[in-house]
C-alpha cells in the first residue's frame, strides 16, 4: 500500500513541481517532458501494483480498487503514454507551456481516486478535478478554435456537473434514510425520488461519455479542439469516466428492484447512441468528425455492456464477470486507438487533403489500418474481443439489443474501411505525417495486437 | 435360400464395377491402347453374363437366393447391402448381361479409332454394372444407387461426342416447330436426358422417403411382406394414389412414358451401340423392371384388404388405371411419330417408347383385376416380362444393324439408303427377322409377348387401353415395314455417289445376327421360353405353379393379326405397287403436310415443353432479373441516398454554437427526466 500511495504522491509532486521548474529551464529542455514521462512510468507501476494487490482498500475504504478498475488504470497510463508520445515536443512551444506537462500527471493522479471512489462526495471532488483539467487542456493551444471548443466544453460541463450535484445530494438523502454511508443505491426504491437521483447521474455521466441525447458538445469539441488535446480527453480521461459509470451502475443495480429499470434505460440509450454515431459518421469527409461520431458509436457499444451489467448485477452469475471484463477490453481498445488516431487530424482534417497521408510509410499505414479495424471489431485485434464479449454478455439480457448492435457494427464498416482506403491511397498528400504521430500509431497498434492476443486468455482465466 | 455374405452371387454386379474401376485406373496411368479398354469391358461384362446364367440355374432349381452382407451398412436407417435373386431378378440379369455383352463385342469394332474410346468403354461397363445392381438390389437405397448410376452413365454416353459436330445431331438442322428448334446436339441431348429423368427421380425419392417413414424399412422383401399395412395407412390419410404415383414417377420417366418421353427420342446423339444398350438392355428397362417388381407388391397389399378395406382396393385400381393408361397412350402416340420419321435411329427410338408403353400397359393392367386374384396378376406380369425380353432381343438387333447402316450410308437419314439387300444379305435377313418380331408376326417372339400384353388388357376389361394397343400393333407393322422396304429394297430418295456399301465386318455382323436369330428361336420355342418366364413370375409372386403363357388363335388374336396383315398390305401396296411419291405429296397437299408435320414434329409436344416450361423459366428468370435490378438499385442508390441524407441531417443538428448546445442538452435532459419520472413509479 505504501508503494502505491508513495507512487501516487510522486506523480502529484511531479505535476506540482513542473511549473516551478519551468521558470528555470528553457523550452527546449528535455527535463520537463522527461518528468512527465517519469510520472507516466510511475503511474504504470502503480497500476500494475494495484492489479497485483487487488482488491485494495485505501483511506479507510474511501478508495477501493478491484481487478476491473486496475485493468482500466493500466489502460489509462498506456493511453497517456500514447497521447504524450503523439504530441512530440509541440506543447513545449505553446504560450501555455509547461501546463500540458503538468496537467497530464495531475489527470493521472485524479483518475486513480475517481476510479476508486466509494463515496458520492469523493466522486464529485475527483470529477471536478479531472473535468477542470480536461477543460483547461482543451484551451491550452490558445488558438481560436481551441478556445471556442474549450468554452463550449466548460459551459456544457458545468451543467452536467449540476446534475452530478443533484445525484450527490440525493445520495446523501437516501443514505441517511438507510443509515449508511457511501453509495446509497442499496436503498434505491421505485419511488420517484430515486428515479430523479439515478437519472441525474445518467445525464451527468452521459454528458462525459457522449451518450445521445446528451452528446451535443462532443462532435464540435472533438473536431475543433487540438488533436493532441482531444487525444488526452478521448483517451485517458474517457477511460476513467467509463470505469466510473460502470462501477456506479454495478453498485446501483445490485438492488434487484431497480436493476431491470436501469437496464432498459441504458439499453434504449445504447440503441440511440450506436445508431446516431454510426449513421452520422457514414458520409463525413472530415477525419476528426468521423472519429468523433465513431466515438459516440463506440460508447453506444459500451452502453450495451452496461445494460447487461445492470441486468446481471443482482444475479449470481459468472456472466457478470465477463461483462465487466468486456467493458474493460472495449474501453481499452477504444481509448488506445483514439488516443493515437486523433492527432492525425491535428493540422488538417479534410479527408480529401489527407488522402495518401500514410502511403509513404508501410509500418504506419498498417498500424493505422489495424487501429481502425480494431474499432470495427476485426479479430484478432483487441476491439474484436471487446465487442465479442460485450455482445456475448448482452445476449444474456436481450438478443434484440445484440442484433441491433451487430447491425450497427456492420454499418460502421462502411466508414472505417473508407477511412483506411483514403489514408493509405497512393495519392500524394498535401500534408506530411509528423514522426511522433506515426510513432504513437505504431505503439498503439502493437499494444492493440498484443492485448488482442492476450485478451481471450485473460477472459478465460476470469471465468 | 439366404446366404450370409455377398459372395459369389453379388459378383454379378460387383464384377463390372471392378472392371470399370480398373479401366479408370488404366486411363489415369496413361494407357493408350484402346483394345485393352474394349476387351477389358467385354471380359468384365462376360463374367457377369456367365454368373447370371449360373445363378438362373440355381434359382430355377432351388428357389430365390438372398445373399446378404453380414453387417448393417447404414445403421441409423437400417440399410443393408444384399443381392436378391428371384425369378424376376435372374431373368433381368440374364437379359441385361447377355445383351450388353453382345453390344460390347459389337462396340469393339464400332468404336475403333474413336477419340473417346477409353471413356466410352469405362461408361458402358459402369452402365451395365449399375443396371445389374438395380435389378438385384435387396433394398430401395441400393436400387436407387444403381438407378442413379444408369442416369449418370446415360448422360455421359448420350453426350459422348460432346464436341457437337453436325453429323452426330438428331433432327433436321434448321427445322423448327412452333418457332422452337427440332434439332439437338449431343451435349444438349445428354442434359435433356438427365433433366427429364431427374424429375422422375425426385418423385421416386419422395415416395421412398414416405414409405420409409411409415414402414421403417427400405428392404424390398420386407416392404412386400407388410404392403397391406402401409397401403392401408396411406389410404386412411387419403394420400395413397398421390404417393404411389410419386413412387412410380421415376419409372415413368426412366422408361420414357408420356409425358416424359422426349428425352429418349433425342438420346440418339450417342454412338449407336449406346442407343442399343439404352433401348434394349439398360436404362429404359429399369422403369419396366421397377413396375414388374412393385406392381405385385402393391397388388398383394390391396388383395389382402379386398374384403376388409375396399377403399384401398379402389385407390390401387385408380393408380393402376393411370399407369396402364399412360402406357397405352405412349404406345399409340410414339407409334404414330415413327410413321413419318426419316431418321433411322429415330424410328427405332419411337418404336422403343411405343413398345415400353405396351410393357407398362401389360404390367399395370394386371393390377386392375384385383378381384380375379393372382391369376390375373400373373398374366399381366408375365406379359410385361415377356415383352421386355423379346423386345430386348429384337431391339438390340435392330439398333446394332442401324449402327452399321448409318456407317455405310454416312448419314443418319434413310433418304440416302436403299436397295441395301443386294449388297448386305445377312444384314437384310437379320433386319427382317428382328423387324417381323417387332411387327408381331408369328412365330417370332414379338408376336407372343405382344399378344400376352393385349390379352392382359382385354381380361382386365380395360377397353380403351386395349383398343389403343390393337391400333398400335397395326401402326407398328406399318412403320417397321416402311423402314425395311425403304432401306433394303426401294430406290433411295437421295443418291450419293462415291462410296461403296458392303456387308458389315464380322465383329459387328455376328452380334446382331445372333440376336435376330434369337428372336426367331425364342418364338419358335415359345413353349420353353414361356414356361421359363411363367416359372420365374410364379416364383417371384410365390404362387407355386405358373400360368400357361401359350397364345391360342382366338377371335381377338385373329382380329389383331388381320389388322396387322391389312397394315402390311396397305404399306406394301403404297410403296411397291402404287409407288406413291410421298415427298411430292407432302409438298403438294396442305392436308398431307399438316398431318406429316404434326407427326414429324412429335405432336408439337417438344415445342410446347420449350415454350411453356423452358419459356416459363426464362420468364421467371427475367422477372427475377427485374427484382434483382430493383435490389441492385435499392442497394446502390436508395440505401446510399437515405443514409447520406440521414448522416447529413444528423450532422446539421450540430451548428457549433455553445448556447444552442446548452439548450439542446437541457431540453433533452428535461425530456428524459420527465418521461422516466412519469414512467418510473
Amino acid at each position: 500500500m505504501e508503494l502505491i500511495t508513495l507512487g501516487l504522491y510522486g506523480v502529484l509532486a511531479i505535476s506540482l513541481i513542473i511549473p516551478v521548474l519551468s521558470i528555470f529551464t528553457s523550452r527546449t529542455s528535455k527535463l520537463i517532458p522527461g518528468l512527465t514521462w517519469a510520472a507516466i512510468l510511475i503511474f504504470i507501476l502503480v497500476s500494475v501494483e494495484t492489479y497485483a494487490k487487488a482488491p485494495i482498500n485505501l483511506y479507510n475504504g474511501l478508495v477501493q480498487h478491484d481487478q476491473f478498475t486496475a485493468v482500466l488504470l493500466m489502460a489509462i497510463s498506456l493511453a497517456a503514454a500514447i497521447s504524450v508520445l503523439a504530441s512530440g515536443r509541440e506543447p513545449a512551444f505553446w504560450e501555455s507551456s509547461p501546463a500540458y506537462y503538468s496537467l497530464v500527471p495531475l489527470a493521472l493522479f485524479g483518475s486513480y481516486y475517481m476510479l476508486g471512489a466509494m463515496d458520492a462526495l469523493l466522486v464529485l471532488a475527483t470529477w471536478l478535478l479531472v473535468s477542470i483539467i480536461s477543460y483547461v487542456m482543451m484551451a491550452l493551444p490558445s488558438d481560436r478554435d481551441s478556445r471556442g471548443a474549450a468554452i463550449q466544453y466548460i459551459f456544457l460541463g458545468a451543467i452536467a456537473t449540476l446534475f452530478l450535484a443533484i445525484w450527490v445530494g440525493g445520495d446523501y438523502v437516501l443514505s441517511s434514510q438507510a443509515g449508511n454511508l457511501g453509495f446509497s443505491f442499496a436503498s434505491l426504491t421505485i419511488d420517484k425520488f430515486s428515479a430523479i437521483v439515478l437519472l441525474s447521474l445518467i445525464i451527468a455521466l452521459g454528458f462525459k461519455l457522449g451518450v445521445v441525447p446528451f452528446h451535443w458538445w462532443l462532435p464540435s469539441v472533438y473536431s475543433k479542439g487540438n488533436g493532441y488535446m482531444v487525444s488526452i480527453v478521448t483517451g485517458m480521461i474517457k477511460i476513467a469516466f467509463i470505469g466510473l459509470i460502470t462501477k456506479i451502475i454495478l453498485y446501483s443495480s445490485a438492488n434487484p428492484i431497480v436493476s431491470t429499470r436501469i437496464a432498459i434505460v441504458l439499453a434504449v440509450l445504447a440503441v440511440l447512441t450506436m445508431t446516431y454515431g454510426n449513421i452520422a459518421a457514414l458520409t463525413t469527409k472530415d477525419i476528426r468528425k468521423l472519429l468523433a461520431y465513431s466515438s459516440i458509436a463506440q460508447v453506444g457499444y459500451i452502453l450495451v455492456g452496461l445494460s447487461a451489467i445492470a441486468y446481471l448485477a443482482p444475479l449470481d452469475t459468472p456472466m457478470k464477470t465477463i461483462a465487466l471484463a468486456a467493458i474493460a477490453l472495449q474501453a481499452t481498445a477504444y481509448g488506445l486507438s483514439k488516443a493515437a488516431l486523433f492527432p492525425i487530424g491535428v493540422d488538417e482534417s479534410s479527408i480529401e487533403k489527407l488522402k495518401g497521408l500514410l502511403s509513404g510509410n508501410k509500418v504506419v499505414s498498417i498500424s493505422a489500418g489495424m487501429l481502425l479495424l480494431s474499432l470495427l471489431g476485426l479479430p484478432p485485434l483487441l476491439g474484436f474481443w471487446g465487442k465479442l464479449y460485450l455482445f456475448y454478455a448482452a445476449s444474456a439480457y436481450s438478443i434484440i439489443l445484440v442484433a441491433i448492435a451487430l447491425v450497427n457494427s456492420a454499418i460502421s464498416s462502411a466508414y472505417y474501411v473508407r477511412a483506411i482506403r483514403d489514408l493509405v491511397a497512393s495519392e500524394k498528400p498535401e500534408v506530411t505525417l509528423k514522426w511522433h504521430i506515426g510513432a504513437a500509431i505504431v505503439l498503439s497498434a502493437v499494444a492493440i495486437l498484443v492485448l488482442g492476443l492476450i485478451a481471450p486468455v485473460y477472459v478465460t482465466s476470469l471465468s | 435360400m439366404t446366404v450370409t455374405g455377398l459372395m459369389p452371387w453379388s459378383l454379378i454386379w460387383i464384377f463390372p464395377y471392378i472392371g470399370a474401376a480398373v479401366l479408370a485406373l488404366l486411363y489415369l496411368l496413361g494407357v493408350k491402347n484402346e483394345k485393352i479398354y474394349a476387351w477389358g469391358s467385354v471380359a468384365s461384362i462376360g463374367v457377369s453374363a456367365i454368373l447370371s446364367t449360373l445363378a438362373a440355374q440355381q434359382v430355377f432349381s432351388n428357389g430365390p437366393i438372398y445373399s446378404l452382407y453380414g453387417k448393417v451398412w447404414v445403421p441409423w436407417l437400417d440399410i443393408t447391402v444384399g443381392t436378391y435373386l428371384d425369378g424376376l431378378g435372374v431373368v433381368m440379369a440374364l437379359v441385361v448381361s447377355w445383351i450388353s455383352l453382345l453390344i460390347a463385342i459389337y462396340s469393339v469394332k464400332y468404336m475403333e479409332g474413336d477419340w473417346g474410346a477409353a471413356r466410352y468403354f469405362f461408361f458402358i461397363t459402369f452402365f451395365v454394372a449399375s443396371m445389374l445392381l438395380l435389378v438385384l438390389a435387396d433394398n430401395l437405397v441400393l436400387l436407387f444407387i444403381g438407378w442413379e448410376g444408369t442416369g449418370i452413365a446415360s448422360y455421359a454416353l448420350i453426350g459422348h461426342w460432346y464436341t457437337d459436330e453436325e453429323e452426330y445431331w438428331v433432327g433436321v438442322p434448321g427445322r423448327k416447330a412452333l418457332g422452337q428448334p427440332m434439332y439437338f446436339e449431343p451435349s444438349h441431348s445428354g442434359v435433356r436426358a438427365i433433366l427429364f429423368t431427374r424429375i422422375g427421380d425426385i418423385g421416386l425419392l419422395i415416395g421412398m422417403a414416405v414409405i420409409y417413414l411409415i414402414t421403417g424399412t427400405f428392404n424390398i422383401p420386407e416392404l412386400a411382406a407388410t404392403s397391406s399395412s402401409w397401403l392401408g395407412y396411406l389410404a386412411t390419410k387419403g394420400i395413397l394414389v398421390p404417393v404411389l404415383l410419386l413412387f412410380s414417377l421415376g419409372a415413368l420417366a426412366k422408361s420414357a412414358q408420356f409425358p416424359f418421353h422426349e428425352w429418349l427420342v433425342t438420346a440418339m446423339t450417342g454412338p449407336t451401340p449406346v442407343s442399343a444398350l439404352i433401348h434394349a438392355a439398360t436404362m429404359v428397362k429399369a422403369g419396366v423392371y421397377f413396375m414388374l417388381r412393385f406392381v405385385p407388391i402393391i397388388f398383394a397389399g390391396a388383395y389382402a384388404l379386398l374384403h376388409t378395406d375396399p377403399a384401398v382396393v379402389e385407390s390401387v385400381k385408380e393408380y393402376f388405371l393411370i399407369i396402364s393408361g399412360l402406357g397405352a397412350i405412349t404406345a399409340f402416340m410414339m407409334g404414330t411419330m415413327a410413321l413419318v420419321s426419316n431418321e433411322l435411329k429415330l424410328i427405332l427410338a419411337y418404336s422403343t417408347a411405343s413398345q415400353l408403353g405396351y410393357m407398362f400397359l401389360g404390367a399395370a393392367a394386371a393390377g386392375l383385376l384385383i378381384e380375379a386374384g393372382y391369376e390375373g396378376l400373373s398374366l399381366g406380369i408375365s406379359a410385361g416380362l415377356s415383352h421386355l425380353v423379346s423386345h430386348a432381343v429384337f431391339k438390340a438387333a435392330l439398333f446394332l444393324i442401324a449402327g452399321w447402316l448409318l456407317h455405310a450410308a454416312h448419314s443418319r437419314f434413310i433418304d440416302p439408303m436403299g436397295k441395301y439387300a443386294k449388297v448386305m444379305k445377312i444384314t437384310a435377313v437379320s433386319m427382317w427377322l428382328a423387324g417381323l418380331s417387332l411387327m408381331g408376326i408369328p412365330p417370332l417372339s414379338g408376336f407372343f409377348s405382344k399378344e400376352l400384353v393385349l390379352k392382359a388388357a382385354e381380361e382386365a376389361h380395360f377397353t380403351w387401353g386395349y383398343t389403343l394397343g390393337v391400333v398400335t400393333a397395326a401402326i407398328t407393322a406399318a412403320y417397321t415395314l416402311r423402314m425395311i422396304l425403304r432401306v433394303f429394297h426401294l430406290e433411295p430418295y437421295e443418291k450419293h455417289e462415291g462410296h461403296e456399301v458392303h456387308e458389315a465386318p464380322g465383329l459387328m455382323l455376328w452380334p446382331y445376327t445372333i440376336l435376330a436369330i434369337a428372336s426367331l428361336v425364342l418364338g419358335l420355342y415359345w413353349t420353353g421360353t414361356s414356361q421359363a418366364i411363367s416359372k420365374a413370375v410364379a416364383e417371384t409372386l410365390s404362387i407355386g405353379e405358373g400360368i400357361s403363357l401359350t397364345v391360342s388363335l382366338t377371335g381377338a388374336v385373329l382380329m389383331v393379326l388381320g389388322l396387322v396383315a391389312a397394315s402390311i398390305v396397305i404399306v406394301a401396296t403404297l410403296y411397291l405397287v402404287v409407288k406413291v411419291d410421298f415427298p411430292g405429296l407432302i409438298k403438294r397437299s396442305a392436308l398431307a403436310r399438316a398431318i406429316h408435320d404434326f407427326l414429324y414434329d412429335r405432336w408439337y409436344i417438344n415445342s410446347i415443353y420449350y415454350i411453356v416450361i423452358v419459356g416459363g423459366f426464362a420468364a421467371l428468370a427475367s422477372a427475377v432479373a427485374i427484382v434483382d435490378f430493383g435490389i441492385d438499385i435499392f442497394y446502390h442508390f436508395a440505401i446510399p441516398i437515405v443514409f447520406a441524407a440521414g448522416a447529413a441531417a444528423l450532422r446539421t443538428l450540430h451548428r457549433g454554437r455553445t448556447d444552442y448546445y446548452m439548450m439542446l442538452y437541457l431540453y433533452f435532459a428535461a425530456i428524459v427526466l420527465l418521461f422516466l419520472y412519469l414512467a418510473w413509479g
